[in-house]
């Protein structure tokens, strides 16, 4: 009896870990690819022929597979899955209008919007496609049309959202940001990470709408 | 005519089980008057603004300075207590006509009317150990001596009198969840860096650490707005992230 108490105990005890791993999985390696993903996209800016080169590179890297599924499918099923279950357990109250409690609002809308959009994204654009003119094409015609582009545009801002203000988050969960001043401040840049990563993106996706494919 | 009486309309409930129902009641203004005089007015004249008599309003209170918590309630949709709660401010802000909403705090179960069982606040204060066990069968002799800077953090993080209003306002804290609420932080955190309390630190980061620990913090901080006391609740809580995270880390590698 007293064992299996122990060991209820101690199962108990493990979602402190499981929590700590969910954070921590948002920054690496989720963090980390959404920053690279961005990253290697804005050869978009520069024009076709630099992004298929970009593409055709990422698609040629031998067993690209096992890091995509080591790296970021199987963190971000654990983060979607746990997060999900985070969610419910917390019950929003709009009636406090203070900005973290807005900002607590948007973390968890922001989820559920990006677990839509990464779903779609990972369908339309990785699972569906077999060639880099497959990937490029797929990505075309969502942004050429307004509606596409306009949904394209909220995942994203979503995705980047929720990873900035993620990382202020983070940085109390770990401890970090202790302080008041350094909390208003990381506040801050936080959000103007928010609005830089956004408005790089609004650009990629401009360009990739106007190209002529 | 300027009117002369303020409305409250209050959130009632007969006992745990039934379900609540609004009551309006129209009280004679008075200059300085608060929340609790209002209610101790309906006591005396229990007779609701329909003209009809009712029971009165049941409602619990103490101190009338705001350092008990007994009389906390939702007022304007705002947890506090209604000691401090000023009727002159209310009507200079919203004008005489505007009833004043009062309700139970919802995140605790209701005994009747105002009065709710806050049992559930001791519950996460005894799970987090937030005391010194000195009790022994000789005399100990003097404590060590407490550092002034400690001591000085230590007032602010004492003065809290588990009122609720921060478990009221969090998102994390409700029934679906085991959180054991923001309260909990700043009197372990208080413990902690007590010169005599240290010497039990690690139990105690151990015990946030267990299911409903700290982890069930979402960083919405609507706790430290609504605190009364204006306790660094926010400051406490990340400074034993850091410290449960050290204790993990030194676990995992001593594994
Ligand atoms: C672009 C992809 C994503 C990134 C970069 C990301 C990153 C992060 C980061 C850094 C945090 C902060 C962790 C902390 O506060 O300790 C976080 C929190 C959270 N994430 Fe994600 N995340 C992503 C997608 C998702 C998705 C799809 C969900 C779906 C459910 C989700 C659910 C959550 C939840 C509920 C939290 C709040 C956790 C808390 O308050 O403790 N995330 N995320």
């Amino acid at each position: 009896m007293e064992k299996k108490q122990k060991k209820q105990q101690n199962y108990l005890h493990s979602d402190f870990y499981i929590r700590r791993i969910h954070s921590l999985l948002g920054i690496i390696p989720i963090g980390i690819f959404l920053c690279f993903h961005l990253f290697m996209n804005s050869s978009a800016i520069i024009g076709v022929e630099a992004w298929a080169a970009v593409i055709d590179g990422m698609r040629s890297i031998p067993f690209v597979i096992v890091a995509e599924i080591g790296i970021i499918a199987i963190p971000f099923i654990f983060h979607i899955v746990y997060g999900l279950y985070i969610v419910y357990f917390s019950k929003m109250n709009m009636k406090y209008q203070y900005y973290r409690n807005w900002m607590f609002i948007l973390q968890r809308i922001t989820a559920i919007i990006t677990t839509i959009f990464v779903i779609e994204h990972v369908v339309f654009v990785r699972i569906m496609t077999a060639s880099t003119m497959d990937v490029m094409t797929a990505m075309a015609h969502v942004v050429q049309t307004p509606l596409g582009f306009v949904l394209e545009l909220i995942g994203v801002w979503a995705s980047v959202f929720h990873f900035s203000n993620g990382i202020f988050t983070f940085l109390i969960t770990w401890g970090i940001l202790q302080g008041e001043r350094l909390q208003k401040l990381f506040s801050i840049l936080t959000m103007l990470l928010c609005a830089g990563m956004f408005l790089w993106t609004l650009i990629i996706l401009i360009r990739i709408a106007m190209m002529p494919i | 005519m300027e009117q002369e009486y303020f409305i409250l309309n209050i959130r009632r409930q007969n006992d745990p089980h039934s379900s609540s129902y609004w009551e309006e009641f129209h009280i004679p203004y008075k200059p300085n008057m608060n929340v609790i005089s209002s209610l101790m007015y309906i006591q005396k004249h229990p007779v609701n603004a329909e003209g009809k008599r009712v029971n009165p309003v049941v409602f619990e209170c103490n101190c009338y300075e705001e350092v008990c918590g007994a009389c906390t309630m939702v007022i304007n949709g705002r947890p506090r207590q209604a000691c401090s709660a000023l009727i002159d401010k209310f009507i200079d802000k919203e004008g005489i006509e505007k009833p004043i909403i009062i309700e139970p705090l919802s995140k605790f179960p209701t005994v009747r009317d105002l009065m709710v069982d806050r049992k559930k606040l001791f519950d996460g204060l005894k799970k987090a150990k937030t005391w010194i066990p000195v009790d022994g069968s000789f005399a100990l002799g003097r404590g060590p001596r407490y550092d002034e800077k400690k001591r000085a953090y230590s007032y602010l993080l004492s003065r809290c009198m588990t009122c609720g209003c921060c478990a009221e306002a969090c998102p994390n804290f409700n029934e679906k969840s085991d959180f054991i609420g923001p309260h909990v932080f700043p009197q372990v955190q208080r413990l902690n860096i007590n010169p005599l309390g240290e010497m039990q630190k690690d139990e105690r980061l151990k015990a946030i650490m267990a299911h409903g620990g700290i982890q069930g913090c979402g960083n919405a901080q609507n706790c430290a707005k609504v605190c009364p006391m204006h306790i660094p609740i926010l400051k406490s809580l990340a400074e034993l992230n850091f410290d449960v995270n050290i204790y993990a880390l030194k676990k995992i590698i001593k594994w």
